[in-house]
């Protein structure tokens, strides 16, 4: 193990994504630069009986492909994303896993609920054909961690492995602490991400009944569904699939002469100490994790250009955020500045739970590599409450820094920044 | 990001310039790229006891053949030059503004900017007081001297009863007019703005007081090598003088009369150093804050621009600031980006160096070809980006970034972009 150097500088090398918007790099971003939407009324369950219907389900994705098919079989969706994204990380950022290496590879791979469909089945299966019938390995594969074990498993690294859990900021943690690892040493790389399959009827039910699911605008397509801070947003819309983002050492990738895609300087973690579903009044948590993210390595914050925001699309939810974002960069965040974007991707994939920080993650480090920042779909009537830049056509412009930001609830607050890499 | 109303796109149709080396714009252009030198001893004054000898002189200029004789006489020159960049750019846009009616002549705007105006009615009017009594000063003295004249005079030769602006940011003050012309355009208010600056700042004053301030080149046996941006000998830039104008409509007014669209100006931006009166703030944060404002705005991406044509005064301090601002803006692409001074060739024109910096922006997007910087022949370990040394460069430019920073730390960016309807 290495010595632990807070200065280490830690980048991206390597990216993967199972998402609506496409299951792979270039697909999922070439949806998000054109604006095409992943969502569409949900196919999973008998929609007829729910208001709600649009949801933004992983479509044309084969498990088999990526994971022995014994395996597939044993596990669900949920472990099934996560892996095809983080082999897709490696393969992408060209690392060679091997026995010198292996031990010195980490994952830190996260999912807010875990392999639920697979309690949900054999507890039918309980009732139904009874005790007997229960599957052996359904526990093993249907826990929050399962997905950090299986990928250990399907691509031989062997180092610091461990999941971890905060709702909806959940992604957004994992790829932070999973540089945090490298600085610490633990690691010289970290397969990072989460992964959520929570398309199930019993959750959208749970979700209808808590209020917090939106419609489409007044006669028009399913797809105005999710419209982060727009006047008329009127909540959010589930969403499925899995981000991986593989970093390295710098000194690492340069030696290897690795594509780069951008560096990972800044990580705030902050609670809200409030309530289990609405963020507290003033966004004060979530400003505390934006402030410190900035602070922790002295990021500027007049030069982050861009925020991929949590951004839901609730009523509540996004005028905190958008209160939050204000206290931190002050009024350079209005939007008659244009000095700070927002680009909301979820107005596109929908809410990936677990998985929207790390799809975000791959959204934002994208924007960077790319300079190129995805519009927000959907957007069209500003609302005072949420006076932001909320780009709303696909821009190419500078992204020198660039702040990931999710609220998960129950009050779990993250923010990741993603520097420009500018070769030095 | 520009909008997509083509009444709300600000074009380029007609450009038009005195300068040091050719009094119309073509001339300019084709003198830029053939790496012709401007500068030369000092005609207009003795020099005797000055420090600096040399300048770059506008020269063989007939200001009656754009202006009568008595308001010729009664004008400055930083005027003269104005009006008759004015006309030239005007000429070639093909625009007629007698067939308009009034109506359509109150939607168009003129903003010729200027960093001194005319300072030679200071002086002249001063010394009349000394040696002859102030019934001697001039009538014309205060208009003439107003900065605000340039503009004021294009606007009565052509009934032009839009916005007349004059803003006065020293160096930074000709792609100011840039800003302007795109912020009436999209904004709706004008149809068409005949935008730029003029300057005629070679007094014996102003030399002097320039040359006390160690801000010129001292190289009075070289006149024509001693303008050298980046060049690790440079020590000062050459004094110069002219007038830059284009004619900028909206992309819909331009077309519905057939006219030729060079260029459409997609972004600007101003930013302020807070620093000092003559240096730029070291860091070069505001310069490099304005070339991002100004990308961010036109919805351009650093590896867009195709080049840049920069402040490049060939002081010590501008240089490797602007070298350092443009690293920090564009990052890695800094070093792929080729990068012209015009002043290597024309010396520094203060209020009209952006404006002339336009021109070469609009014609590496028309001819793709990219103008060089000349007496480049030392590099400097602070400079070390591509500056297109001392020939010119066949390259298709789609994307362009003019940059103009001034004496109080004023930082002005342009962004200029091939029209595609």
């Amino acid at each position: 193990m290495r010595s632990p150097d807070h200065t280490r500088r830690v980048v991206v090398t390597g990216l993967g994504v199972v998402s609506p918007v496409g299951n792979d790099r270039d697909a999922a971003w070439t949806s998000l630069v054109e604006g095409r939407s992943g969502l569409a009324e949900l196919t999973r369950f008998d929609i007829s009986k729910y208001e709600h219907k649009a949801g933004g389900e992983v479509k044309d994705f084969e498990a088999a492909a990526w994971m022995d098919p014994k395996a597939v079989r044993r596990s669900e969706r949920e472990m099934h994303y996560g892996v095809a994204a983080a082999k897709q990380a490696v393969a992408d950022s060209g690392f060679e896993i091997d026995d010198a290496n292996r031990t010195d590879v980490g994952v830190v791979f996260g999912s807010g609920a875990g392999g639920q469909q697979l309690m949900i089945d054999n507890f039918s299966t309980l009732i139904e054909k009874g005790p007997n019938r229960v599957q052996p390995t359904f526990i093993a594969n249907a826990l929050v961690d399962s997905t950090s074990g299986m990928i250990s498993i399907e691509t031989g690294a062997i180092g610091h492995n461990i999941a971890i859990v905060s709702a909806c900021s959940t992604g957004t943690h994992n790829v932070a602490e999973g540089a945090e690892a490298i600085r610490r040493g633990d690691c010289i790389a970290v397969i990072s991400g989460s992964t959520e399959a929570p398309l199930l009827e019993v959750a959208h039910a749970g979700f209808t009944n808590m209020r917090g699911m939106g419609s489409p605008r007044p006669g028009e397509p399913i797809q105005t569904v999710s419209r982060p801070f727009d006047a008329t947003r009127n909540g959010f819309v589930l969403g499925e699939g899995a981000g991986s983002l593989f970093l390295e050492d710098l000194e690492l990738a340069k030696k290897r002469g690795a594509k780069i895609y951008a560096e990972v300087v800044g990580y705030g973690s902050a609670a809200d100490g409030w309530d289990m579903i609405q963020p507290i009044e003033g966004g004060t948590g979530s400003a505390r994790a934006m402030k410190m993210a900035l602070e922790r390595r002295g990021v500027p914050a007049d030069e982050v250009d861009l925020i991929n925001p949590h951004g839901t699309s609730t009523p509540v939810g996004d005028a905190r955020e958008a209160e939050a974002v204000w206290a931190v960069f002050g009024d350079r965040a209005a939007g008659a500045r244009r000095s700070l974007a927002i680009s909301g991707t979820k107005s596109m994939t929908g809410h990936m739970m677990g998985a929207a920080g790390a799809f975000e993650a791959f959204a934002t480090v994208m924007a960077v590599a790319e300079q190129t920042v995805p519009g927000t779909l959907n957007y069209r009537d500003p609302d005072p409450a949420c006076d932001l830049w909320v780009v709303d056509e696909t821009v190419r412009m500078p992204v020198r820094y660039a702040l990931s930001n999710n609220i998960g609830l129950g009050g779990h607050n993250g923010a990741v920044i993603f520097k420009r890499y500018d070769g030095d | 990001m520009p909008s997509a109303d083509p009444a709300r796109r600000a074009v380029v149709t007609g450009w038009g310039a005195v300068t040091p080396i050719g009094n119309d714009a073509e001339t300019y252009w084709s003198n830029l790229l053939a790496g012709v030198p401007g500068g030369g001893p000092i005609t207009t004054f003795d020099t005797t006891g000055h420090d600096v000898k040399i300048a770059a002189e506008v020269k063989d200029f007939d200001p009656l053949l754009t202006m009568d004789r008595k308001m010729a006489r009664r004008m400055s020159r930083f005027i003269h030059f104005a009006v008759a960049a004015a006309t030239e750019a005007v000429e070639r846009s093909g625009i007629d503004f007698e067939g308009m009616t009034p109506e359509q002549r109150d939607r168009v705007a003129v903003a010729v900017n200027t960093g001194g105006g005319g300072m030679e009615q200071v002086i002249n009017g001063a010394d009349a007081i000394r040696d002859r009594g102030p019934g001697q000063v001039s009538p014309f003295a205060i208009p003439a001297l107003s900065g605000s004249m340039g503009a004021a005079q294009v606007s009565i030769k052509y009934g032009l009863t839009g916005p007349v602006i004059t803003q006065v940011a020293a160096c930074a003050s000709g792609v100011i007019a840039y800003q302007d012309a795109l912020r009436l355009i999209s904004s709706g208010e004008c149809d068409v703005v005949l935008a730029g600056g003029s300057e005629a700042p070679l007094l014996a004053m102003a030399f002097a007081a320039l040359a006390n301030m160690t801000a010129l080149s001292k190289r009075n046996d070289d006149p024509q090598g001693a303008s050298r941006p980046f060049d690790r000998t440079r020590d000062g830039f050459v004094f110069g003088e002219g007038a830059g104008i284009l004619v900028v409509e909206s992309a819909e007014h331009a077309q519905a009369r057939g006219a030729t669209i060079l260029a459409e100006i997609v972004g600007a931006a101003l930013t302020a150093d807070a620093y000092h009166i003559s240096a730029p703030e070291p860091t070069g944060r505001g310069a490099t804050m304005a070339m991002t404002k100004a990308m961010r705005q036109a919805g351009v991406a650093p590896d867009e621009i195709d080049h840049i044509v920069a402040h490049g005064t060939s002081t010590p301090l501008n240089d490797v600031t602007e070298t350092r601002a443009i690293k920090a803006a564009f990052g890695p692409q800094a070093y792929k980006i080729p990068v012209s001074s015009p002043k290597s060739m024309v010396g520094h024109t203060l209020g009209a160096a952006g404006a002339l910096s336009a021109i070469a922006a609009v014609g590496a997007i028309r001819d793709g070809w990219l103008a060089p910087t000349i007496n480049y022949h030392e590099p400097d370990p602070d400079c070390d980006l591509d500056y297109v040394p001392n020939a010119k460069r066949q390259s298709k430019v789609d994307t362009a970034m003019i940059n103009g920073f001034g004496f109080g730390g004023q930082n002005a960016v342009a962004i200029f972009r091939r029209f595609e309807a």
